[in-house]
């Protein structure tokens, strides 16, 4: 699978605005599926969650599986060849996993080491890997065929991989997928205001991915300013 | 930050007489130009000036306008005639589209991608209203026509950066597309549209929106 992926992934190119998603149908169907379940399951438990929780601890959970996942920022800022960055996060994962009490207190942003996110999926991104399809992953939700391979080669470096024990493993990732959702609450305002909800969320998932690759630099404007030039013969 | 920010805006709602009588004759507030600015500011006053002058009038105004929606979207729109340029963001959201359109069905377009907007985003503003702006110096050439402003808001996970468009007119800068972590408003509308477009056509797409929000002033939460 993992080959089939890449291969998927290193003959796309495509523009920003036709994203390419052959597997539309399916991927909607898919859409619908998730979002029935969000509807009935986990939105109702990240509005609870979110309710009973007062801010502090949110926050902490929050900065607890962000330390925990935080070695697949450190390998993968190595593979882009970002050493001063690779370093300086692997200086925040051990202060605070043991000055920040095993990640629940965020020390290090204090200390001049700020936070990133990196993952295999934006490292293949910043080796010229193509995105591929627009794929819609039951419970998960969007991804593309980079990012599903992505996630696959990242899971050996999260510590919850080598967890043995079932039961604290399965608390432990539901308590995740919650605090998650909890945090996007404040989106669900605006994603329901959309007629077309899935292409609303497909371009913003393109977009923002496109733009981790980027480290957060601006997107290029080629085709605005095309479009703007012309528009000045108008005038 | 939050707990704090509603004792904030309770406060100023009790102490502050100019506050209270605002609030007071809410009933007229629609007329009023809540969100005046100075024409001929650069790029990075005009975008820093209006995201102030927001959050004074959301600190100052939350209770009313967590109440009355219609005062809540008199307000954006004020602060969106002074600030964005309408015709530019159709014209950038339609693409090809715009080219082939009538004057009538540009304008049809114009006023309900507006109304649209300031219905969508106006509760995300007042959720986001207290949230501090770190901005970042501006690069612009002299005589560049269309710049980027940028700047991030600090949140527990990270700053979320956010950029906006801005070009030049005629009557000064305004603001075309506002891009939130790498997501811009513009690209994302135009992905949407072009589909819809494809399918049915223009007209069908701006009935649809206009019965989305029949009027910016009625519609309820």
């Amino acid at each position: 699978m993992l080959a089939a992926g890449l291969f998927l992934a290193g003959c796309a190119h495509q523009t920003q605005f036709e994203p390419r998603d052959p597997l539309e149908p399916i991927n909607r169907v898919i859409f619908k599926f998730n979002d029935t379940a969000d509807r009935f399951v986990l939105r109702p438990l990240a509005v609870g969650y979110d309710k009973v929780t007062p801010d502090i601890v949110q926050m902490g959970v929050s900065n607890f599986f962000s330390n925990l996942f935080y070695p697949v920022t450190v390998v993968n800022q190595y593979a882009q060849g970002k050493w001063q960055d690779g370093t300086s996060d692997l200086g925040r994962f051990v202060v605070n996993t043991t000055v920040g009490l095993a990640g629940f207190v965020d020390v290090a942003s204090h200390w001049g080491l700020p936070p990133h996110r990196e993952d295999f999926g934006q490292t293949l991104g910043a080796w010229g890997v193509g995105e591929g399809w627009f794929l819609v992953i039951p419970f998960l939700g969007p991804s593309t065929n980079r990012d599903l391979v992505g996630m696959v080669a990242d899971a050996p470096f999260s510590p919850l991989y080598y967890v043995e024990n079932r039961d604290p493993l399965i608390a432990l990732t539901a308590l995740n997928i919650v605090q998650i959702r909890a945090g996007l609450l404040g989106a669900d305002a605006i994603l329901n205001e959309q007629d077309d909800r899935y292409a609303f969320l497909r371009s913003a998932y393109l977009q923002q991915r496109q733009s981790a690759v980027r480290d957060g630099a601006p997107p290029p404007m080629d085709d605005f300013d095309a479009l703007l030039d012309e528009d000045l013969d108008n005038f | 930050m939050r707990i704090g920010g509603w004792v904030l805006t309770a406060c100023m709602v009790l102490v502050s007489p100019w506050a209270a009588a605002d609030t007071g004759d809410s009933t007229n507030t629609s007329t009023a130009q809540e969100i005046a600015l100075d024409p001929g500011l650069g790029p990075l006053e005009l975008t820093k000036q209006a995201a102030e002058k927001v959050t004074q009038n959301i600190r100052a105004k939350r209770t009313l306008y967590e109440q009355d929606s219609t005062a809540l979207y008199a307000m954006v729109d004020d602060l969106v005639d002074a600030v964005f340029d309408f015709r530019t963001m159709s014209l950038l959201v339609l693409g090809p589209n715009w080219k082939s359109a009538s004057e009538e069905q540009r304008e049809r377009f114009m006023q309900a991608f507006k109304n649209l907007l300031i219905r969508t985003y106006s509760k995300a503003l007042l959720q986001a209203g207290d949230a501090a702006i770190e901005w970042q110096p501006l690069e612009l050439e002299p005589g560049e026509k269309r710049t980027l402003v940028r700047a991030a808001v600090p949140t527990s996970s990270g700053p979320v950066n956010i950029a906006w468009r801005l070009r030049k007119l005629d009557e000064g800068w305004r603001v075309f597309d506002v891009v939130v972590d790498g997501i811009s408003l513009v690209t994302n509308y135009r992905g949407s549209y072009s589909a819809e477009i494809r399918k049915s056509g223009l007209d069908a797409l701006i009935e649809k929106m206009e019965q989305q929000n029949p009027d910016t002033d009625g519609v309820s939460a």
